[in-house]
């Protein structure tokens, strides 16, 4: 491994070149035309252009991205999270260009990408799924007799649906044939195809996700759980370990289904299997992600395990030299996601440049950021700037580290999530360890900045800051870098047409 | 010295005066005293009534962004304010051409050429790395023109829907 090609950008570039710096591998970093100016061009050792803004055109072009790495000669490719990270074509692609990919076999991650092979690869190596059934609706008598079987309520689902689309609640048995019939018309003009199924509906599930490690020599072993209910349409913003609610025995049945789901698939490297977790203590496998996860940090201050160091190490050949029972999970680790977006307006992104930033810093406080002050927040991509982590003894002791934290972390000139957390962290649902898919829906709608109006210290300072003023700024010719303070607003004011 | 800051459709009036080495401030009916004031052009300390206070700020165009107590402010000076607001565009203050505020794809349009729409109706779900965003109105009016149907991806700024506005 002479060097490594890193096919991402923002805070995950930056925290895969600290991993490279402390192996003393050098780092090759990618970026398009918008991204000049964006901090892992910056931490590098090499970086290489490759294209337009757009993902499609640069970060999502594997022709680019492989010419990228031979021309600096990086033999080695790290796809982060996202882009290119779940493309079994472009690992293919890495394996025939010599290149060697970061991450599972392209046979595992083209498996788990497919939502019904993965379901029935996962009930034959014994990992539970939602129970549901499978089959047209010419057979609708099967159908019936194995729904018959499945506790109330369910969902009549399409299976070439999606996000809701062409889904049906069930609460009275009696009506689950002719939901099942209607749903199929309607599928079938909605979609082309008139497949439905019946799933078990989970009412109010937790997403509980294993983080596993494997290795090329047979090891796999598993680094505990996250709790990651706490999402806005469909993407986590709080995440936690330990889990509030597992006992050292679900925890135990829990990490071993994640393992059994990781040999399956034959698993190499760091990944994540995802579970529903219901009221009743069941789980049921939902996906497993064949990549480094956003959160991974949690798993780090409580394993006291590198992830990303392992996956390079795993890369490389290396066997995994701890076995599950050398694994312990110490205190309480939280992150919260820090998004450059208007809370109050919908969670709408919000861009431009940062005037002012004060990252929080003390013990057991980590900032994995991708942005600096004068930084330009550009529309282009995912609009996470940065996780903020902590670790304290317990769950109550990290909850107020981060709300400490936050309160230390300024950021001006655009929006951003951090207002929001705080109120999140002290929510008294939160406290009480509620944190269900449904808990911002339920305990944030309709949330407001409780600053609408300035209290009087900050109309005091914004006096004495005019009072203290250099003549020079009053001028107006401040050149370049004057902003506005919310320079973004007019950038992003939905329908503003520019 | 009196000193006027536009927030939320307010203006709010300080009167700011140095007697020696402290300030005497009113804001409204209450008068404060402000000791060991620490300016930089990024940070502020102060001590008021015994309470320490600590600021950052950063001064843009139009005015002031603060950070102070782990929220943020934006004090704008009123005259720009004033420009800003007296812009043009309809009832609702927009112009009724609705363009992609991100590169995304369009996942639903929820309306049809020659519906009435109003200000904040949402319009179109525009899907941008997992995130699915309401893309509203800026006016009240009549949908003129789609020029994106689902499925389509979309470049930022690239005209998503027009708007005829309601004429006042």
């Amino acid at each position: 491994m002479n060097k490594i090609l890193i096919a991402n950008r923002g805070e995950i570039a930056v925290r895969i070149i600290h991993a490279c710096r402390e192996m003393e591998i050098p780092a090759v970093v990618v970026y398009s035309e918008a991204d000049r100016e964006s901090l892992h061009v910056h931490l590098a050792d090499e970086a290489v252009c490759i294209g337009p803004p757009s993902p499609v055109e640069s970060y999502l072009n594997i022709d680019a991205v492989i010419d990228a790495a031979k021309k600096s000669g990086a033999d080695t490719v790290h796809p982060g999270y996202g882009f290119l990270a779940e493309n079994a074509a472009f690992a293919e692609r890495c394996d025939a260009e010599g290149l060697l990919f970061i991450g599972p076999p392209p046979a595992a991650i083209r498996d788990m990408g497919d939502k019904v092979k993965s379901r029935a690869m996962m009930q034959d190596a014994s990992v539970p799924v939602v129970p549901g059934t499978t089959g047209s609706i010419d057979e609708m008598d099967r159908v019936l007799a194995e729904a018959a079987e499945i506790e109330l309520p369910l969902f009549v689902k399409a299976a070439a649906g999606g996000g809701g689309k062409g889904m049906r609640l069930v609460t009275d048995r009696d009506a689950l044939k002719s939901t099942l019939e209607s749903a199929t018309r309607e599928a079938a003009a909605a979609f082309g195809d008139g497949t439905v199924y019946v799933e078990k509906c989970l009412e109010q599930p937790r997403h509980i996700e294993f983080q596993v490690l494997a290795d090329g020599h047979g090891n796999v072993v598993h680094l505990f759980e996250r709790e990651c209910s706490i999402q806005r349409r469909h993407q986590k913003l709080v995440e936690e370990t330990p889990s509030p609610v597992l006992t050292p025995e679900i925890r135990a049945r829990m990490g071993e289904a994640a393992v059994n789901a990781a040999r399956a698939v034959g698993y190499r490297s760091a990944g994540t299997v995802e579970f529903l977790f219901d009221r009743d203590g069941s789980f049921y496998f939902l996906e497993m992600n064949t990549r480094i996860q956003v959160e991974h940090p949690v798993t780090e201050f409580t394993t006291g395990v590198d992830l990303v160091k392992w996956q390079i190490r795993i890369a490389r050949g290396e066997a995994i030299d701890f076995g599950q029972d050398d694994l312990v999970q110490r205190g309480h680790s939280i992150e919260c996601r820090i998004y450059a977006e208007d809370a109050e307006n919908n969670f709408m992104p919000s861009t431009g440049r940062i005037s002012l930033l004060k990252e929080p810093y003390g013990p057991g406080v980590r900032n994995d950021s991708g942005i600096y002050e004068g930084y330009e927040v550009t529309p282009h991509y995912d609009p996470i700037l940065a996780k903020l982590v902590v670790y304290d003894e317990n769950r109550e002791m990290a909850r107020k580290k981060m709300l400490t934290a936050l309160e230390n972390y300024v950021v001006l000139g655009i929006r951003t999530s951090i207002s929001f957390l705080r109120d999140l962290l002290g929510h008294e649902a939160f406290i009480a360890g509620d944190t269900f898919t449904d808990f911002i829906a339920k305990n944030m709608d309709g949330w407001v900045d409780s600053s609408v109006a300035p209290p009087d210290d900050v109309l005091l300072a914004a006096a004495l800051a005019e009072f203290h003023r250099k003549p020079a700024a009053t001028s107006g010719a401040t050149g370049q870098t004057a902003v506005t303070p919310w320079q973004t607003v007019g950038g992003w004011e939905v329908g503003s047409g520019r | 010295m009196q000193y006027d800051f536009y927030c939320n459709n307010e203006i709010y009036t300080v009167s700011l005066e140095k007697k020696g080495d402290v300030f005497e401030a009113t804001v409204g009916e209450k008068v404060y005293s402000i000791d060991a004031c620490k300016a930089t052009d990024r940070l502020l300390s102060f001590i008021v009534d015994g309470r320490s206070v600590l600021a950052h700020l950063a001064r843009g165009d139009a005015g002031w962004a603060l950070g102070l107590g782990g929220k943020q402010y934006v004090l704008e000076d009123p005259v720009a304010a004033e420009e800003k607001s007296a812009g043009p565009g309809g009832s609702g203050g927009g112009d009724g051409h609705i363009a992609t505020p991100m590169p995304g794809k369009v996942v639903e349009v929820l309306v049809a050429e020659g519906d009435s729409v109003a200000v904040d109706q949402p319009l179109v779900i525009l899907e941008s790395m997992k995130m699915q965003n309401e893309i509203k109105s800026d006016v009240d009016g009549v949908v003129s023109r789609i020029h994106l149907a689902p499925g389509a991806l979309a470049n930022f700024g690239d005209p998503l829907i027009e708007i005829e506005a309601e004429q006042d």
